[in-house]
């Protein structure tokens, strides 16, 4: 705000005189003067240099003071008021000049000096838009008049413009902070939208990981840094039994129940330990960056369980523990894979070992066996005494035991040895069965045995034929051996479903139902057949290594001991495979 | 007589039971404790049926084979291993052919006769033991 009052008057008037009377009045360079007396006699003192703060201009003609209101108007340099006179021929008469006037500054302060009315004042009125801005001085005035209306309405001036800067610095303040609680407002709004979608990304993010957590393959719980369970996932539920509805919000290591009947620390517990305490807990605990991994074996109602859990500690993101979570997942029937894998691998090195024992075993027999074959039948020949001969024909026979023996245990090895898939080709069931019938002929002649064999020539199977004959060959010198005196065996096959079945029939001794399965092991000899030097029982085992080497089954059925029995295993049918060639 | 079959074993019942056969039909026998040994007697002369063990210490038959072959000594013989049971084995890859039977371990009087006299028609027909 201009802090410097405006008493700069303009004086419009034709009168030369009047201008002069205005100055004296309005500029009285001579204090102590008439004037002065007069004025000191009615208001007492004057401040001092208060007649010295007007400046007067003087306009003779209406035009001329429009032009000075306009340059100080231009100059920045406004008057505050101007006296007028009403009428100023030849130029602009008084109503006219204010008119002017007031569009050069609508803010002028106007008297209008006349003696008498050409206009009406209602006629004034109606042509100025008079606002508060006029006032009217009537001749002949007095000094004392002109003073005050001048002093008065520069005042008002003053007044008028401090007020009107004063109106704009707040109108400029209020928009101002209109401007700014504007802007606050509209950041206000950004952020509650902000806001609104980070809670909701926050709500979406929380529901993500709990359905995660919910649907986790793996039992799995979360506890809060005062170790409360808080998330109790569908798996755990499911190996607990315990619904999350139960154990929500329960601390106190409530969790360790299901698991081990009594509140005691688990997994989740140990994440801040020292090695030792885990240790003592967990044997063979190990550790992963800040996650613990062990193995416990717990008791459920349906038995023990192997349990392998994972242990993390849960924290906010300046790295506070704020809880834990624990997964657990049931190995037990891993466990029990691995100890049947590792049985299984037990019994194959056993099974390797015998069979190596079983090969030197062999292959060592048969050098010391090469002398006695060789020379006895030389002995016997040069032997004619009768009981000489009789006990060299028992050493004969023994010997050949052992070689049989010998060659069966070995064919045995290299059968059950047989891992790799063999090269199955087609084979004439019936022509096998009569190749083996030939090589049997003696033995089946020896008890007067009669063999038929009833297998469609034309049926043929997927296999080694080298090893069905001599399959056929140890079930031939069986029912040979078993067959009644003058008995019968027959042969016969069907085609069942996807396999051939193949039945070997005798009407012999039979079987003990208690020997139909063992018969199939090895060294397995039934009572009679224990004193029988001709067999060593391990031909029952060679058919079952052949028929498995084949993808078969074997099996025996008897009605019953002096009813005779059957063999019946199963093979491959050709047609199944390819096409016949 | 020349000697016309060489029995080649490390074990000394098995020699002289073959032995014992063959001078039972009047045929007379060189008889070799390793493959060296039967080496030797090829490098020495011997020309004929040579019945040789699989499983020796030391040199084996395969390898046996192997040296007669390399030193230019298997024409004019007939070789027939003696063998456990007839199961193929690694060792014999490559020797095969020079093999012209197998006998089979225990066998009897008869069986070797038989047999010794069939291998020994091969020479006498001028064969030299490929089949």
């Amino acid at each position: 705000m201009n802090t410097e009052e405006n008493r700069r008057i303009l004086l419009i008037d034709d009168a030369p005189a009047i201008h002069e009377d205005f100055r004296k009045i309005l500029e009285p360079t001579r204090p102590g003067g008439e004037l002065a007396e007069l004025e000191a006699a009615l208001f007492g003192a004057p401040a001092p240099g208060a007649w010295a703060s007007f400046e007067l201009h003087s306009a003779y003609q209406g035009e001329e003071g429009f032009a000075l209101v306009q340059a100080a108007v231009a100059a920045r340099s406004p008057f505050a008021m101007a006296f007028v006179d009403m009428r100023m021929p030849p130029g602009w008469d008084g109503v006219e000049t204010v008119e002017h006037l007031w569009q050069a500054d609508p803010e002028l302060q106007v008297v209008i000096c006349t003696a008498y009315s050409d206009y009406s004042w209602e006629e004034v009125l109606q042509r100025l838009d008079v606002g508060d801005r006029l006032l009217i001085l009537k001749k002949p005035f007095d000094a004392i008049e002109v003073r005050q209306l001048a002093s008065a309405l520069t005042a008002k001036w003053n007044m008028t413009r401090q007020a009107a800067q004063k109106l704009a610095e707040l109108e400029a303040a209020v928009e101002s902070r209109t401007h700014e609680l504007n802007r606050a407002n509209q950041k206000l709004q950004l952020d509650i939208v902000e806001r609104e979608r980070a809670e909701q990304q926050t709500r979406d993010a929380y529901q993500r990981i709990s359905d995660i957590l919910e649907f986790l393959p793996d039992a799995t719980f979360v506890v809060d840094e005062n170790r409360r369970v808080i998330a109790w996932n569908r798996a755990i539920e499911v190996m607990t039994g315990v619904p999350k509805g139960e154990i929500l919000g329960q601390g106190e290591h409530a969790y360790a129940l299901p698991f081990y009947g009594v509140r005691r620390p688990i997994l989740i517990d140990l994440l801040n330990e020292t090695r030792e305490v885990q240790e003592r807990l967990y044997h063979g605990i190990t550790r992963n960056g800040r996650t613990l991994c062990a193995e416990a074996k717990v008791e459920f109602a349906d038995g023990a369980h192997y349990l392998w859990s994972a242990a993390s500690p849960l924290c906010d993101l300046n790295g506070n523990q704020v809880g834990g979570i624990q997964t657990l997942r049931d190995i037990t029937e891993a466990r029990r894979a691995e100890q049947e894998r590792s049985r299984l691998e037990a019994q194959l090195q056993r099974s390797r070992t015998v069979k190596a024992l079983t090969v030197q075993l062999g292959h060592d027999l048969k050098t010391p066996l090469t002398p006695l074959f060789a020379l006895l039948p030389l002995i016997r020949s040069k032997v004619t005494e009768p009981g000489l001969a009789r006990m060299l024909d028992i050493c004969q026979d023994c010997v050949s035991q052992v070689q049989g023996l010998t060659d069966k245990a070995l064919e045995l090895v290299r059968l059950s040895g047989k891992g790799m898939p063999q090269e199955f080709k087609r084979v004439g069931l019936a022509g096998a069965a009569d190749l083996s019938r030939a090589n049997c002929a003696p033995l089946l002649a020896a008890r007067g045995v009669a063999c038929l064999n009833s297998i469609d020539p034309g049926l043929a199977v997927r296999g080694v034929e080298e090893e069905l004959v001599l399959l056929f060959d140890n079930l031939l010198s069986n029912a040979a051996r078993f067959a009644a005196q003058n008995g019968t065996v027959r042969i016969t096959a069907v085609v069942e479903g996807e396999a051939v079945r193949v039945s070997v029939q005798d009407d012999g001794i039979g079987l003990d139902p208690d020997h139909e399965k063992l018969i199939f092991d090895e060294f397995f000899k039934a009572d009679q057949a224990r004193h029988d030097l001709n067999t060593q029982g391990l031909g029952l085992a060679i058919c079952k290594s052949i028929v498995l080497n084949h993808k078969g089954k074997i099996w025996a059925e008897s009605p019953g001991l002096g009813l005779g029995s059957t063999i019946h295993f199963t093979l491959p049918p050709w047609e199944t495979a390819e096409p016949t060639p | 007589m020349p000697k016309r079959v060489m029995i080649v074993d490390d074990n000394e019942y098995v020699r002289l039971s073959v032995e014992i056969i063959c001078e039972s039909v009047e045929l007379e026998l060189a008889s070799a404790a390793s493959g060296e040994e039967c080496l030797r007697q090829l490098e020495a002369g011997f020309s004929g049926v040579i019945l040789m063990d699989i499983m020796m210490p030391e040199m084996d038959g395969w390898d046996t084979i192997r040296q007669i072959v390399a030193r230019g000594l298997y024409p004019g013989n007939v070789i027939v291993m003696l063998t456990g049971m007839g199961e193929p084995d690694a060792k014999m890859d490559g020797v095969q052919e020079y093999v012209t039977d197998y006998l089979t371990k225990p066998f009897g009087p008869d069986q070797l006769i038989e047999s010794l006299q069939y291998y020994l028609s091969l020479l006498q027909g001028g064969g030299d033991g490929d089949e």
